[in-house]
């Protein structure tokens, strides 16, 4: 007679366990929602980093916008994504202008509407580099500089 | 045990079982709103930060002399940073590749802004050798400390002739 007691009391404590308390794993993904929906971006960035450039950390949370880019990897000089020039022939050249650089800016117009020009440079990327760009920018009519860098927050 | 409500007559265990939510639809909507938004999220924000050439920082010229006004200059060298306005050096901070002397840097600056004639305009002139991070850094220092305009230039290697 006991054993069949206690029989029923151990079905009826099974099924209550089968039935998950679900309300703290709610609690989490809805404070996971909310932050989703806070950090949820409707416009989207009209640039598109280079996957070889890290980009340096900075405070600006200017928005980027649409302008010549040139791309500086650890290896190679870009503009708009296509090979002009390799790092170390800018290091090892005894002249501040990037020739074919130059030839890119001019022949393709890139600063003849705007006269503004994008640097996306790899954090690491020395100044020397740096300089020898901005210079042929310059000699090619760009006035104003922008580079891209990671919001830090 | 009962508690009377109304005619009718509730017991505490059939209250307890009424109060019992189904999270089941919800729990439905999270699982599917949340790959959806997270494979979308934007984890690092791409921002940008304008300079020009110094000429173009600003031409002010002060009004006794016609001469363009002073504005303070940043030295970035591999081993210190130096704040200079005109040919004078008003302070040198021992710094590295690393962030060391970004902060007295920036204590430094604004301690001295009152006295310069032009507070918003900036000169950052780096040596060869130093790296984006660290120029783009005291870009970021001036910035904060009221600077809008910056200027970058490239700074001279000997020290004895002037930064």
């Amino acid at each position: 007679m006991t054993m069949v007691r206690i029989g029923k009391k151990n079905n009826v404590n099974q099924f209550d366990a089968v039935k998950p308390q679900l309300t703290s794993l709610v609690d989490v993904l809805t404070v996971l929602l909310i932050f989703l929906i806070r950090s949820f971006s409707a416009e989207g960035s009209p640039v598109n980093p280079v996957a070889a450039v890290t980009l340096p950390i900075s405070s600006s949370k200017e928005m980027p916008r649409d302008m010549a880019s040139i791309e500086i990897t650890p290896e190679a000089l870009q503009v708009n994504g296509m090979h002009v020039a390799t790092v170390n022939s800018i290091v090892s050249a005894d002249s501040m202008q990037i020739e074919a650089l130059y030839e890119k800016l001019t022949k393709n117009n890139l600063l003849a509407k705007k006269q503004e020009v994008m640097i996306q440079a790899d954090k690491k990327t020395e100044f020397e580099v740096i300089k020898k760009v901005m210079y042929t920018c310059s000699k090619a009519g760009a006035s104003d500089y922008t580079v891209l860098v990671v919001n830090e927050e | 045990m009962s508690i009377t409500c109304g005619n009718n007559r509730l017991k505490l265990s059939d209250m307890g079982e009424a109060a019992d939510v189904d999270v089941t639809p919800m729990m439905n909507i999270l699982m599917i709103l949340l790959p959806v938004l997270i494979s979308m999220a934007v984890f690092t924000k791409i921002a940008m930060l304008q300079f020009s050439l110094p000429p173009n920082v600003g031409t002010s010229l002060s009004g006794e002399s016609g001469k363009p006004k002073l504005k303070m200059t940043v030295v970035i060298a591999p081993q210190y940073y130096a704040i200079t306005y005109g040919d004078k050096m008003l302070d040198s901070i021992p710094a590295d590749e690393t962030d060391k002397g970004a902060t007295v840097l920036k204590e430094r600056i604004a301690s001295h802004k009152g006295t310069f004639e032009i507070s918003d305009e900036a000169v950052v002139a780096v040596r060869d050798k130093v790296r984006f991070q660290r120029m783009v850094r005291v870009m970021d220092i001036c910035r904060e400390n009221g600077f809008v305009k910056i200027g970058v230039s490239s700074a001279t290697e000997n020290a004895e002739n002037g930064v």
